[in-house]
């Protein structure tokens, strides 16, 4: 089976919760204490689909309120996009219109993929309610916590990818 | 003949001329009718056409499509004979915005060419110096074949021990996609597994170092860590970054520099489609035979385990 390398950023506001979604992903394991990620942290994943094996290179970037504060240089060559918020922190979604516009001009034909975290912190109508303010719709609700839609989020990245 | 048909013979005579061009005013001006009505005719396709136009400029939509196709073809004209159009002007006025402006020209260049030329003599002089060491080597040679005599014998002499311990020998080199910083291809003299996230992290330190410290005007040339040092190259469309251990030398890096050249000349692929496992095979599999010579086993700080266990 072919396999390819490719090149996916996660950024969104600080500890919303990247750094445990790709340690969910990738070691299935919830990081038990918060270290703040300094500059950028690499991760590796192969994730296989019907004809090709995606050699998915995880560059998660440390957390900044505005994407404009993240070198450019982190953006190139990027095939994918995850932007994390926490659906907990209204703070973390707030500016994301502004943030995923800048994200879309830095990289025009790449997919993004925008991520609502820490769902096992909402009940169901906070849930609602939360849903109903967002500036963009998200595309998955997850849990790196408990590991809710973590694989099926990368997975539909690795699609969209290909 | 009565006297009414001379009347008429009499007025045919007397009027001849005014009759004759009675009826060629008459021809014209029934000529000249036709042509008015033709006229009318036409005015009143030509109001047709213009509401119409009005109309389709009243629908940007429609005005589009009816716009389009004329401004794509001129353009498609008028990129097919660029050159021939402008390619003169162009090239007179650049060169003449040069030479107006070759004061701001040369304050935009200066700080490129004197880092360049500050980074050449500096390299320059480390040969010289590499040079003069040698001279001096030569000139206690007696030294030299003592130690020649004492390694026979079996007695060695420490400081030359030492510097031959200190030899510098290349671990790992791995070529890396600039923007993307995938893995091209890698040689390495030790087992490294995680390869791809090695590059990943030497262009993050790139980019950092050069985004924080210099505005990309600058790049990176090396990174010490311990007693290893890497030593990055930068090629067009990837970068090379070779992990030493020892001391490096001038003649050292200056040969390093020799292969690295040589292969991104003849064995690196110009086109650069996907980065997959063929191209990765095909790179390291070059990279290998071409530093075949430099192999020499020993851990390299890359090899380490990181902090959460291996998947």
């Amino acid at each position: 089976m072919r396999s390819v390398s490719k090149k996916v950023i996660l950024t969104g506001s600080f500890a919303v919760g990247k750094t445990s979604l790709v340690s969910q992903f990738v070691y299935r394991k919830f990081p038990e204490s918060y270290k703040t990620t300094l500059g950028v942290r690499i991760d590796k994943k192969v994730v296989e689909l019907e004809n090709v094996k995606i050699n998915m290179i995880i560059w998660d970037i440390g957390g900044e309120q505005s994407q404009i504060r993240i070198p450019d240089s982190y953006y190139l060559g990027s095939s994918g996009v995850i932007y994390v918020f926490d659906l907990s922190r209204p703070a973390s979604f707030l500016n994301m219109s502004e943030n995923i516009n800048y994200i879309r001009q830095k990289l025009p034909n790449v997919p993004i993929i925008i991520v609502g975290n820490k769902i096992d912190l909402l009940d169901e109508r906070t849930f609602q309610q939360i849903k109903d303010i967002l500036p963009i719709p998200a595309d998955f609700f997850t849990s790196a916590l408990q590991g809710d839609n973590v694989e099926n989020m990368f997975l539909e990245l690795a699609q969209q990818i290909i | 003949m009565d006297s009414n048909a001379q009347i008429n013979q009499l007025k045919y005579l007397l009027f001849k001329e005014e009759q004759e061009a009675t009826q060629h005013l008459k021809e014209e001006i029934r000529v000249l009718r036709q042509q008015i009505n033709l006229l009318e005719v036409e005015l009143q396709k030509y109001e047709q056409q213009v509401l119409k136009m009005e109309e389709e400029a009243r629908d940007p939509s429609r005005l589009q499509a009816k716009v389009n196709p004329i401004i794509n073809e001129k353009i498609k004209e008028l990129q097919a004979n660029f050159y021939d159009l402008f390619g003169g002007e162009v090239k007179t006025t650049v060169n003449l915005e040069i030479r107006n402006s070759q004061d701001e020209f040369i304050e935009a260049v200066y700080p490129i060419i004197g880092k360049l030329v500050r980074r050449y003599v500096s390299y320059q002089f480390e040969l010289f110096m590499e040079a003069m060491e040698e001279q001096r080597k030569n000139a206690f040679s007696f030294k030299s074949w003592n130690y020649r005599f004492k390694r026979w014998f079996g007695k060695g002499d420490e400081a030359d021990i030492i510097e031959e311990l200190l030899a510098p020998s290349i671990e790992e080199v791995y070529l890396i996609q600039k923007d993307s910083g995938l893995l091209l291809g890698c040689f390495s003299a030790n087992n490294i597994t995680d390869m791809d996230m090695v590059a990943g992290m030497f262009s993050a330190i790139k980019s950092s170092a050069e985004y924080v410290f210099s505005k990309q005007t600058e790049e990176l040339r090396t990174i010490e860590y311990q007693n290893f040092k890497v030593i990055i190259h930068d090629y067009y469309k990837y970068y090379s970054a070779t992990v030493i251990d020892g001391t490096s030398t001038p003649s050292f890096l200056q040969k390093l520099e020799i292969i690295l050249n040589e292969f991104d000349e003849n064995k690196m692929p110009k086109l650069i489609m996907d980065v997959d496992d063929v191209l990765f095979k095909q790179v390291s599999k070059n990279l290998k035979k071409s530093f075949e010579g430099f192999e020499k086993n020993k851990p390299s700080p890359f090899t380490q385990q990181k902090e959460l266990p291996s998947k």
